[in-house]
């Protein structure tokens, strides 16, 4: 794998954690959540805000990195699969959407600057 | 118009727009049902066509593994040299060379050749080793690219009819999505919503969630493919400029490159390539000639067109180079945007083709077809899950419709796939040799669908869908077996050496062998969970 295909790794991991946040906006979700004792430490508008800071963060990177042809197809289908990604802990694992939403913003920054 | 103003109207808006939204109901539920299948099947072999070379690959196990050729200018020279012996005197030679993924064999299409000059047939195609230049003769067979034809062109059908089915089915495929949105009501609301174990609310909830994740790509895919179909769909935009069979010249005039003429019938010698080449590098870079198009090759009016990769843009074309084959001389270059509107056209049937995407690009690509897929194919189960609660309220046997769209949707929905993997296994298992031995492939692929069909005609309903998704577990979970039997670059060989595309199909249909295991243990856990009363304050059997 050559570098901008590490960028597009990146790119993922931040989509998946800017539809963790959003995801966590939800009470359907966040009272979920409360079920297994686990919480958010940030409310929802603090979430929002997040979840779309990294959706632009994400836009801004993909067209930095490919351009405006190709820069808005990664974009897409890095949210398609996070959207997937979330929905699939949402359903089974929600505790997880924190630890994963933290690690992969944490992550999806480091690889995708590198 | 103020919110106060807005307030006394609010009841009969609602009541109105609730009318509407009925009526999008029912245009969505038809539009969808009436060709769904046809949709179900472009969907499959499109996201399977993302995939098309390294299925191609997979399906020729005995070509050597791709690597990077000495020279590009070495190998074009090479496959002059033996095209001056193979089709002295032809029309054209199309030269593909191997610049990218999508071409990673060097290959010649030939046609017009003169046989009294000693060319082996009028017409014909080779596939060659980049290293060497000498002829690789892999089997028969439709690989990668029959699969993904049949995306739009169906099979077995003349293109004057699949050219109007695929039209008319992504016409309601556009309808599908546009009603689909309208009557949504709660698109961001239930963004991330999937309530499991809910029967009828849980289809909806999966077709919610299959349909918006990737709703910016079924919009596109779907304009783009009316685009494809343009010239066929409104035959009036070429009619009304171009004499009544003037269809050719239209064609020619909008995708043929600039300047080529009539043989001279002079014999010249081809111009040396090298030079050409160099010069064509130095404009593009090293390596990114797509292709070298070689008009009346030997005739004093011999053209060479080169053509440009394209892997580091969306659009599908190229900027193009025209150069006198006799002289050398440098006589047209063609932008890749060369009009405006072509430039649109390009963009949006690149944006279709994906053919620019790198690996993980091309793997989001194949998720956002998979995803269309799970689409169309939960709306054809919701359809029968509605009316089959509605049914089973009554006495009396299930109407017949719902009965043929449960069969229909059995036998396709996993059908289709499971003759697809009969495709894969007759690539294996047909003796090399036969005749027609890559029509058999396709044939066998059809004949299978065929009985899956048959099969969820003739066993009881609640048990076809099990049984149906176990043949898929066990037909894509033996492929890769079956490939170990029969070649030797199986997981065992492939992993190590660091053999992707093998890796990669075997693992893929391994992957899909194991989500039909699921699925079916999953239809089989429902059943028993339905059939006991104490789970379930119903207690309807299945």
């Amino acid at each position: 794998m050559n570098l901008t295909e590490w960028a597009v790794v990146g790119l993922i991991l931040l989509a998946i954690a800017a539809m963790n946040c959003l995801c966590l906006t939800m009470k359907r979700h966040r009272h979920a959540l409360r079920k297994t004792n686990g919480s958010v430490m940030l409310g929802a508008r603090t979430l929002r805000i997040l979840g779309w800071a990294l959706v632009i963060l994400n836009t801004g990177f993909a067209i930095n990195l490919f351009g405006w042809g190709i820069g808005p197809v990664v974009v897409f289908g890095c949210l398609s699969l996070g959207a997937l990604v979330t929905l699939g802990l949402a359903s089974w694992q929600v505790r997880w959407l924190i630890q994963v939403g933290g690690a992969s913003t944490v992550l999806g920054v480091i690889a995708t600057l590198t | 118009m103020s919110a106060s103003d807005e307030l006394p109207q609010t009841k009969p808006l609602t009541q109105k727009q609730g009318g509407f939204r009925q009526a999008m109901t029912w245009v969505h539920t038809w539009a969808g049902l009436t060709l769904g299948w046809v949709l179900y099947l472009m969907f499959v072999t499109g996201t399977a066509g993302y995939f098309d070379t390294e299925i191609d690959r997979w399906m020729q196990p005995e070509l050597p593994a791709v690597k990077t050729a000495p020279s590009l200018s070495q190998t074009a020279a090479t496959i002059v040299a033996r095209m001056t012996q193979t089709a002295p005197g032809a029309e054209r030679w199309y030269i593909s060379l191997p610049a990218d993924r999508n071409q990673p064999y060097p290959n010649v299409f030939w046609q017009g050749a003169s046989i009294e000059d000693g060319a082996e047939s009028e017409r014909g195609r080779l596939l060659l080793d980049a290293q060497t230049g000498k002829k690789l003769t892999p089997r028969d067979t439709g690989g990668g690219q029959t699969l993904y034809q049949m995306h739009w062109r169906l099979h077995y059908l003349p293109r004057s009819y699949s050219d109007w089915l695929i039209g008319i089915a992504t016409l309601f495929m556009m309808v599908g999505l546009v009603s689909g949105i309208i009557i949504h009501k709660k698109i961001f609301v239930d963004f991330f919503t999937f309530r499991l174990n809910k029967g009828q609310r849980s289809w909806l909830d999966a077709h919610n969630f299959l349909s918006v994740f990737a709703l910016p790509f079924h919009l596109m895919i779907t304009y783009s493919g009316l685009l494809f179909l343009g010239f066929s769909l409104m035959p009036f935009i070429v009619a009304s400029q171009y004499p009544e069979d003037g269809r050719r010249q239209f064609y020619a005039d909008v995708f043929d490159p600039p300047g080529i003429v009539e043989p001279a019938g002079q014999n010249t010698e081809l111009t040396p390539l090298e030079p050409l080449i160099e010069r064509v590098q130095d404009r593009w870079g090293q390596g990114r000639i797509r292709s070298m198009d070689v008009r009346h090759p030997g005739d004093a009016n011999a053209r060479i067109v080169f053509t440009e990769t394209i892997d580091d843009t969306v659009a599908t074309g190229g900027e193009t180079l025209v150069f006198n084959g006799a002289s050398g001389e440098h006589l047209h270059t063609e932008a890749a945007d060369a009009s405006a509107a072509k430039q649109v056209r390009d963009v949006f049937l690149g944006l279709h083709e994906g053919l620019f995407a790198k690996p993980i690009l091309r793997w989001l690509y194949f998720l956002s077809g998979l995803l269309g897929t799970g689409m169309v194919a939960t709306g054809l189960i919701l359809w029968t899950t509605k009316r089959r609660q509605k049914a089973e309220r009554k006495s009396g046997p299930a109407p017949k419709g719902l009965r043929l769209v449960e069969m229909l949707n059995a036998g396709t929905i996993v059908g289709l796939p499971v003759g697809i993997a009969a495709y894969f296994a007759a690539n294996r298992l047909l003796p090399i040799g036969i005749a027609g031995r890559a029509g058999w492939e396709v044939n066998v692929l059809f004949i299978t669908w065929f009985v899956m069909l048959i099969h969820s005609t003739c066993r009881p309903r609640q048990y076809v869908w099990q049984e149906q998704l176990a043949i898929g577990a066990l037909a894509y979970s033996a492929l890769p077996l079956l490939n170990a039997l029969t070649t030797d670059r199986h997981l065992a060989q492939s992993l190590p050496a660091g053999d992707w595309v093998f890796a990669g199909v075997d693992l893929t249909l391994l992957a899909i062998g194991l989500i039909f295991a699921w699925a079916a243990r999953r239809v089989h856990h429902l059943k028993t969970r339905k059939a006991d009363p104490k789970t379930t304050h119903r207690g309807r059997t299945a």
